[in-house]
C-alpha cells in the first residue's frame, strides 16, 4: 500500500476526467459513458477491463477524437499531454491521430489495404505526419518492422499483406502505429483474432515496446489474464462507469467490487475441480437505456440493496483501490 | 547459387503465351483480346493496309459481289467496301473508345464523391441525377439530342467539333449512370472496410483515403465495366449514324455503311449488309468476350484457387 501512493508522481499523459458520451434514442438521448476518470501515465500499461457494451471501445475512440455521429461527447475533458481534444477542428483531430496517439485494433487480418505492399502503408503513414523524405521515411519503416520483430524487414517492405500470417500482420500494424512515435498506443482487444502462441508474441512485443520506447499504452480488454498479464494499473467498467480501479496485482489479488469478484470467477483455471461449472455473471449487462439513478450492476448483484438501485456509490478510495460500491468485498477476501 | 540460377530452366514462348491466356481471363477472353488486336491495328494502319480509297468513288465497278479485287465486294458507288471497314473503324473506335474515357472520368470522380459524402446531400444529388439520366434509354437520349442539335460540324474558334465529336461526348456523359452506379457501389463497400478504419485512425484525411486507399481496391470492377461501355458505344454509334445522325457521309463508319447497305437489305447484294454486320458483331464479342474474363480474372474467390 505504500508503494501504491507513490505512483502519481508521474504526471498523467492521458487524463480524462468527467467523461461523457450520448447518444439519441428511443429513450431520449441515453449516455453510454457516463462521469469516467481514467489517467495513463507517461510510459504506464493502463488496462482498461469490462464487458462488451460496457463503454470501453466508445472512450477509446473518444480518445482519438472519433465519436460517431449520432454519438456525442456530451461533458468533460480528455487531456493528452496537457491539452484538451475535445474542442479540437477535425483537421487538428487528424494531425492529433498516428502522431500522438494511435490506435491498434482487433482485425489484423483485414486493417491492411490488400492492395498495396506493406513498406507503402507504412511510408505513407510516417510522410502523413513526418516532415522527412521518401528515403528517410523508408528507413524509419525498416526501424520500426525491425522494433515489431519482423526478421528482414528491408526485404518484407516489398510485400503485401497477404504473404503475412495474423501474427505477423498485426505486427505490422503495431509498427505502423508505431512509426510516427506517438506518445500513447490504444490497443482494443489487440489479441482477440489470434491463437494463444501468437497472443502470448504480442504480449511481449507490447510490453518490450513499453520499455524501449518508453511508449504509454491504453489496453483495452475484456481478457483478465492479458491484463493481469501486461498491465500495472487497472480500470473496471461496466455500464458506461468505472467500477473499481487499482493495480493489476492488488485488484486481482484482493478485488473490493462485487463485479470485479464474478469477472475474476469466469475465467477458467487449473485450479478448479475438473467438472465444476465454469462461473457466468446471472443476467446480461444493461443497454444504456435501462441504466437508472442507482448502481448499472444492483439488478445482478448479489450484495445489491435498495441503496444501490437509488444512488450511484461514488468512486472512493478503499484501502488500496478506488471502489465505487456501498458494500464492498472486504480486504481479507483472497482468490 | 549462381549455378542454380543457371541451370533454371528458361521460360518457353509457349508457357508465356499460356501465362499471358491466364492472366486475362482463359481462351475465350484471349480470343476477344486477340479480336481487338486485329481491328486496332487495322484502324491505326488504315492508310498501309487498305487496298483501295475508302471514298473514292468507281461507276464501272457497282454493286460487285466478293472477288480477288474486291475481297468485300464493292457498294453502290464502286467504293470497296473492305477498305471502308477499315477506314470506318477508325471513326467508330474513336467514338466508342473517346465515349468510355469520358464516362470513365466522370463516372468514377462522381461515383468516389458520392460514396465519400454517402447518405449527404452529395450523394443525393448526384445519384438522383444519375438516375434521372438512366429513365431515359441510352439510345433514345443520343437519338433526342443529336436530333435537337442538328449533326452538322459545330465551330468553336479554332476547333471544329464533327458530329462524331459530338456523339462522342454525348456518349461519354450517357454513360455515367452505369460506371457512377458500378463505382459507389463498389466504394461504398470497400469504405466500410477495416483498413480505412485503420487509415482514419492513422490520422489521413477523407479525400485521400478514397483516392489513395479505396479507388485502388475498386480497379477491377471498373476495368471490367469499361470494356462492356466500349462496346455499347459501338453498337450505338452504329446505330445513330445507321439513321444519320452519327458520322457523316462521305466519312465512313461501320453504322453508315449499314445504313446504306439499307436499300439493298431484301436484294441479292449481300454483301452490302453482311460485313459491316459481321464486323460489328465481332468487335463487340471481342469487347465482351475479354470484359466476361477479366471479371473472372480479377475475381477474388478464383485468385484463391490460383496462385
Amino acid at each position: 500500500m505504500m508503494h501504491m501512493t507513490a505512483k502519481p508522481e508521474r504526471a498523467p499523459l492521458l487524463s480524462i476526467r468527467g467523461l461523457g458520451i450520448s447518444f439519441p434514442s428511443i429513450y431520449g438521448r441515453v449516455e453510454a459513458v457516463r462521469g469516467l476518470d481514467l489517467d495513463v501515465g507517461e510510459g504506464e500499461i493502463v488496462g482498461l477491463v469490462g464487458e462488451s457494451g460496457s463503454g470501453k471501445s466508445l472512450t477509446s475512440l473518444a480518445v482519438m477524437g472519433l465519436v460517431a455521429q449520432p454519438g456525442r461527447v456530451e461533458a468533460g475533458e480528455i487531456r493528452l499531454a496537457g491539452r484538451d481534444i475535445v474542442g479540437l477542428s477535425p483537421k487538428e483531430l487528424r494531425e492529433m491521430r498516428g502522431r500522438d496517439v494511435s490506435m491498434v485494433f482487433q482485425e489484423p487480418l483485414t486493417a491492411l489495404n490488400p492492395a498495396f505492399p506493406i513498406g507503402r502503408q507504412l511510408t505513407d503513414v510516417i510522410l502523413t505526419h513526418r516532415p522527412v523524405s521518401r528515403a528517410e521515411a523508408r528507413e524509419i519503416a525498416v526501424q520500426a518492422l525491425t522494433d515489431v520483430g519482423i526478421r528482414e524487414p528491408r526485404e518484407r517492405l516489398g510485400a503485401y499483406p497477404h504473404e503475412f500470417s495474423g501474427g505477423m500482420r498485426q505486427r505490422v500494424l503495431i509498427a505502423t502505429a508505431i512509426a510516427c512515435e506517438p506518445k500513447l498506443l490504444i490497443a482494443d482487444e489487440p489479441t482477440t483474432a489470434l491463437d494463444v502462441t501468437v497472443q502470448a508474441q504480442i504480449i511481449d512485443l507490447l510490453r518490450r515496446l513499453q520499455a524501449e520506447r518508453g511508449l504509454s499504452i491504453l489496453l483495452i480488454s475484456h481478457n483478465l489474464h492479458l491484463v493481469s498479464e501486461l498491465c500495472e494499473r487497472v480500470v473496471v467498467m461496466y455500464g458506461g462507469q468505472v467500477m473499481e480501479s487499482g493495480s493489476a496485482e492488488e485488484l486481482f489479488l484482493r478485488p473490493r467490487h462485487p463485479y470485479s469478484r464474478l469477472l475474476q470467477d469466469c475465467v477458467p483455471s487449473l485450479d478448479n475441480p475438473r467438472n465444476s461449472r465454469l462461473a457466468a455473471i446471472p443476467g446480461a449487462a444493461p443497454s444504456p437505456g435501462e441504466i437508472s439513478a442507482g448502481c448499472p450492476f444492483a439488478p445482478r448483484c448479489a450484495r445489491a440493496t435498495d441503496r444501490c438501485t437509488q444512488e450511484m456509490p461514488p468512486l472512493a478510495q478503499a484501502g488500496a483501490h478506488k471502489v465505487a460500491c456501498w458494500h464492498p468485498l472486504s480486504e481479507a477476501v483472497a482468490c | 547459387m549462381s549455378v542454380q540460377a543457371d541451370k533454371a530452366p528458361r521460360r518457353s514462348l509457349g508457357s508465356f503465351i499460356a501465362s499471358q491466356i491466364e492472366l486475362v481471363g482463359g481462351w475465350s477472353a484471349a480470343l476477344g483480346a486477340l479480336l481487338i488486336i486485329v481491328i486496332c491495328l487495322a484502324a491505326l494502319l488504315a492508310p498501309w493496309v487498305a487496298p483501295f480509297d475508302p471514298v473514292a468513288t468507281d461507276f464501272r465497278a457497282r454493286l460487285k459481289p466478293p472477288s480477288w479485287a474486291h475481297w468485300m465486294g464493292t457498294d453502290q458507288a464502286g467504293r470497296d467496301i473492305m477498305s471502308r471497314l477499315i477506314w470506318g473503324a477508325r471513326a467508330s473506335l474513336k467514338v466508342s473508345f473517346g465515349a468510355a474515357v469520358i464516362g470513365t472520368l466522370l463516372g468514377v470522380s462522381l461515383g468516389l464523391a458520392a460514396a465519400r459524402f454517402r447518405g449527404g446531400i452529395v450523394d443525393n444529388l448526384i445519384m438522383r441525377t444519375v438516375d434521372a439520366i438512366a429513365s431515359i434509354p441510352l439510345l433514345i437520349w443520343a437519338i433526342a439530342v443529336i436530333g435537337t442539335i442538328g449533326p452538322v460540324p459545330i465551330v468553336l474558334g479554332p476547333i471544329t467539333l464533327q458530329n462524331e465529336d459530338k456523339l462522342l461526348m454525348l456518349i461519354g456523359v450517357l454513360y455515367l449512370p452505369m460506371m457512377t452506379r458500378v463505382t459507389y457501389t463498389v466504394a461504398s463497400a470497400e469504405k466500410m472496410a477495416d483498413y480505412v478504419k485503420a487509415r482514419v485512425l492513422q490520422g489521413v484525411s477523407q479525400g485521400r483515403i478514397m483516392l489513395g486507399d479505396v479507388l485502388p481496391n475498386c480497379l477491377s470492377p471498373i476495368i471490367v465495366q469499361v470494356t462492356f461501355l466500349i462496346a455499347v458505344g459501338l453498337i450505338v454509334e452504329a446505330a445513330v449514324s445507321f439513321i444519320g445522325l452519327g458520322v457523316q457521309p462521305p466519312r465512313p463508319s461501320w453504322g453508315t455503311m449499314l445504313a446504306d447497305a439499307r436499300p439493298y437489305i431484301l436484294g441479292p447484294e449481300w454483301w452490302l449488309s453482311f460485313f459491316p454486320g459481321l464486323v460489328i458483331s465481332l468487335t463487340v464479342i471481342g469487347f465482351n468476350l475479354l470484359g466476361d474474363g477479366l471479371r473472372e480474372a480479377a475475381d477474388p474467390r478464383r485468385m484463391a484457387h490460383g496462385a
